[in-house]
């Protein structure tokens, strides 16, 4: 329609809208934004379900935007093109990721337990000094059950850096440090593998 | 090939040899093309923000919790009024109403300044009681996304400041001028507008309950 006025009026561009058509929308997006206040606080069963009607209500929004303040309305077909085409690209990304990431669900690589005890409100969990230390106790405690339960520890650690390939390091260090064993808690990195490491000396010991 | 002096509507590109509706039509063109590339670049946060909500709901709940929802809202319409004005002012320029034109984007600006002075008060606000984008995921992707939206909000009011200065010289309005400029500024901060459209709910709304 706007097309054909331009091909008759060739010094005329885009098409002119009476006022009361942007009156009319500005009121309807403002009452649509007063709606989806409204709709957030009704419990609409499942969270999923709020989404999604909060979803809807700002599609229509971007709806009345796009076809009446941008003039969608008297667009050509190739602009409609250009339209469509992010929000077709966008909605297979969304799909295809979440038929990816909810049938991944058991998959081993995703944790199952919620990350939220390592990150949100406790940020001294992640912090270094936090982290050395609560290894570091372990570490110390059984650093001091170990020095006087056997005198033949050294030979066993061999024999763990021996077996355990992966821990071999962390043993050697911890065998030849046992005494002074605090002092290698300054690289978060290397407690890591020693908490582990104690923990396996603690149960070996167990055996003994 | 290109010709700053002589652009018919203030902008770089000068299509001489085509009419000037034709170069309105390309201009206007050229602009939903970029806007289609701006939608997939922020619907990658928003993928990501689907993705992380789905994983840890619980942190998107307490920090959504933590967002002003008047706040939001009233940033909500003021933006949707700056966008009510900007579609007035290329209302205007079609009906070459210079002194309509130089007022509407004036209001415009200003309701980018007053989006600005409400986001300025929620960082602030959320900075000064130590909650930094690395606090957890929920403000990861508040301050990428909304920072984001910040960036595209600052070059509209740039761009609207340029509009309104060479809308006073009569640039757009002159007999024989284009305002395909107006046109293709207004399509942007609608832009601005329905990414904001999507992001209060997301991020000020859903979660909160």
């Amino acid at each position: 329609m706007a097309h054909d006025h331009h091909d008759d009026h060739a010094g005329e561009m885009g098409h002119i809208q009476p006022f009361k058509v942007y009156l009319g929308t500005f009121l309807a997006l403002v009452v649509l934004t007063v709606v989806t206040v409204a709709a957030s606080r009704i419990n609409w069963g499942n969270a999923f379900l709020n989404d999604v009607v909060a979803m809807v209500i700002a599609t229509i929004k971007a709806t009345l935007v796009i076809t009446l303040f941008m003039h969608g309305k008297h667009e050509k077909l190739e602009t409609w093109g250009f339209i469509w085409a992010p929000i077709i690209l966008l909605a297979t990304l969304l799909a295809a990721l979440f038929v990816d990431y909810a049938g991944r669900q058991n998959d081993l690589y995703i944790e199952p337990a919620p990350i939220s005890k390592l990150y949100v409100h406790q940020p001294e969990s992640i912090t270094k000094k936090a982290h050395g230390e609560g290894h570091g106790d372990d570490h110390g405690k059984s650093g001091d059950t170990h020095a006087p339960a056997t005198d033949g520890h050294g030979a066993e650690g061999d024999d763990h850096g021996a077996t355990d390939a992966g821990h071999g390091d962390s043993h050697g260090e911890t065998d030849a440090g046992h005494g002074d064993s605090h002092d290698a808690e300054g690289d978060a990195k290397a407690t890591d593998d020693q908490g582990d490491a104690a923990k396996k000396d603690d149960g070996d010991h167990g055996d003994h | 090939m290109f010709n700053h002096k002589d652009a018919p509507d203030g902008t770089f590109f000068n299509f001489h040899k085509e009419p000037p509706l034709v170069a309105y039509e390309f201009f206007k063109l050229g602009m939903w093309i970029f806007l289609a590339t701006e939608v997939l670049f922020f619907g990658g946060l928003f993928a990501a923000y689907f993705i992380m909500k789905f994983k840890w709901p619980e942190i998107f709940s307490l920090g959504s919790a933590q967002l002003s929802i008047p706040l939001g809202a009233t940033n909500t319409v003021i933006l949707l009024a700056s966008s009510f004005t900007m579609a007035l002012g290329v209302d205007a320029a079609q009906r070459k109403d210079k002194g309509r034109l130089v007022t509407m984007l004036a209001l415009t600006f200003l309701g980018a300044c007053g989006f600005l002075v409400i986001k300025y008060i929620e960082w602030s606000g959320k900075i000064s009681h130590g909650i930094l984008p690395g606090s957890d995921v929920f403000f990861s992707v508040y301050y990428m996304t909304t920072g984001l939206h910040l960036i595209h909000v600052l070059i509209g009011m740039y761009y609207i400041g340029l509009m309104f200065f060479r809308a006073l010289q009569g640039r757009y309005t002159d007999e024989g001028s284009s305002h395909a400029g107006v046109e293709v500024g207004g399509l942007y901060w609608h832009l601005v507008d329905i990414i904001w459209i999507f992001l209060f709910p997301l991020l000020y709304l859903l979660g909160a309950h």
